[in-house]
């Protein structure tokens, strides 16, 4: 029996490339563990959008194969569970520990997500009755979720933010589905954004000496989190780490093709590099957190 | 302009008339060019002998006489036309700007975008191979950038750097019923209890 026999629940909280690259080699490789989807994805529109693609033009490199690769292995085993608010991830059957329960999306997030899936995950122009636009996009359907396991408890973010529309994002984890906890462990929802932070969160979900973990993001030249991002959890977090510090370099490459890059074509081509792992362990029986640091994550003073 | 002056000496201006002036074009079969004696044969010059005696006075010689074959000058032989990548990767618009766009890159390994490499570049507009492409700039799109050597038919070796962006037919009507059914099923086993 291999380690990765003994995961329980993959969590893929919602479609944007920098949540889902990889996952499908993740549910391959943790064959006995429970898939778990946002509800938002159980819809015929999303399903025939991926095979189309696969049909019609094959590869599409931004998310749409690792879908497809999912649900395809996860078609006959019963692995995969559609999630939404309120709903237990694990166990499935009650009252064994530890237990994971989604906080998001919520059920008015989950009715109106699809148009606004399939255009900001893969930049295709479509047109579903307007019903279906979420303003919000991705990140108003992906699963936020606690981990309790006796009096201890986690807090994973996802990309939920914050919204005009009460019914969804931060407003209505808080309003309809609260959970009773005290975490003291979170994920930081969306790499620390200002638009993810929710003073209501941090004061009634979360221990004041929590231990927060932001994952950053760099997209076409922006960056999360930003100084004042960091100065912002900060403030309200017992201690912050970072998982990694991304930068862009030149991209080595052999010395004809990087002669043709730059002199030929003029083009500066850049790879992303700093990657890393925060890991924070704790017993039931103990009473704080083992924070390991792997890679380029660091601690923020 | 003609003009009469009667005994008064006044002047009169004779009305313009087309039977005044007489054009005269010989006879229609008459020859605009006259025969000429033919050139003398020098091969030296592409000159060949008439032996066949053809002219255009003759128009029935003509029609039933061998086509003559064109003779292309010999030229030289540099090898074919042909563009030799050096390297090729393909990409993802990710953000579109006034200028150009940014893009996400995957390169080519043993002959297929690797997907675990990334890679990122900023391009402009003038960087596309073909202006229609410009249409096509959008994000989410793919292309496909190629540098390489390009050698043209009169053996110029040329280094070239090709942005080409990827263009795909619409779905038929086929392809969408038999991908909704497919939907349909895949959902279906997906809600399943197991």
């Amino acid at each position: 029996m291999s380690a990765l026999d003994s995961v329980r629940l993959v969590l893929v909280t919602h479609w944007d490339d920098d949540h889902v690259e990889g996952v499908a080699q993740v549910v391959d490789a943790c064959a006995t563990a429970t898939v778990a989807c946002s509800m938002a994805l159980d819809r015929t529109e999303i399903a025939e959008f991926v095979i189309r693609q696969e049909r019609v033009t094959g590869s599409h490199g931004s998310g749409v194969d690792e879908l497809r690769t999912i649900l395809q292995k996860c078609r006959t085993t019963g692995r995969l569970l559609w999630t939404k608010a309120t709903l237990p991830l694990h166990p499935r059957a009650v009252s064994s520990s530890p237990t994971v329960v989604a906080l998001s999306p919520s059920n008015d997030a989950v009715a109106r997500s699809v148009e606004s899936l399939i255009e900001q995950a893969t930049g295709e122009k479509i047109a579903f009755p307007r019903r279906y636009r979420a303003p919000e996009g991705p990140n108003g359907a992906s699963v936020a979720a606690t981990v309790r396991a006796g009096s201890t408890s986690m807090l994973l973010g996802a990309d939920l933010e914050n919204t005009a529309n009460p019914k969804t994002g931060w407003d209505a984890v808080l309003a309809e589905a609260r959970p009773d906890i005290n975490a003291s462990v979170v994920k930081v929802p969306h790499h620390a954004s200002e638009g993810a932070h929710h003073e209501g969160m941090w004061a009634e979900i979360v221990d004041d000496d929590s231990v927060a973990i932001i994952t950053p993001w760099v997209l076409a030249g922006g960056h999360l989190p930003r100084e004042d991002d960091l100065a912002r959890v900060r403030g309200v977090a017992g201690s912050v780490y970072l998982t990694a510090m991304p930068m862009l370099g030149p991209a080595k490459k052999d010395r004809t093709v990087e002669k043709f890059i730059s002199k030929v074509a003029g083009i500066h081509v850049e790879e992303l590099r700093g990657w890393g792992q925060v890991r924070a362990r704790r017993r039931v029986s103990e009473s704080s957190w083992r924070i390991e640091l792997d890679g380029d994550a660091r601690v923020i003073e | 302009l003609q003009v009469d002056v009667d005994a008064n000496g006044d002047r009169h201006e004779r009305p313009r008339s087309a039977e005044t002036t007489t054009w005269w074009f010989g006879l229609r079969d008459q020859l605009l060019v006259p025969h000429t004696p033919r050139a003398p044969a020098d091969p030296a010059r592409g000159l060949v002998d008439n032996s066949s005696r053809l002219s255009t006075e003759d128009m029935n010689g003509i029609e039933q006489a061998a086509p003559l074959k064109p003779v292309a000058r010999p030229r030289p032989y540099f090898g074919k036309r042909r563009f030799a990548p050096v390297y090729q990767w393909e990409g993802v618009v990710e953000e579109v700007n006034g200028e150009g766009f940014r893009a996400r890159l995957h390169p080519f390994e043993r002959g297929e975008a690797d997907p675990t490499k990334v890679e990122y570049a900023d391009f402009e507009y003038d960087d596309l191979a073909d202006d229609s492409d410009h249409a096509l700039v959008v994000e989410g799109a793919v292309f496909y950038w190629t540098v390489g050597r390009h050698r043209n038919e009169a053996g110029t070796q040329m280094n070239t750097s090709l942005v080409r962006f990827r263009r795909l037919p619409p779905p038929n009507v086929r392809q969408i019923r038999e991908a909704e059914a497919e939907a349909e099923a895949l959902l279906a086993d997906l809600r399943a209890d197991k």
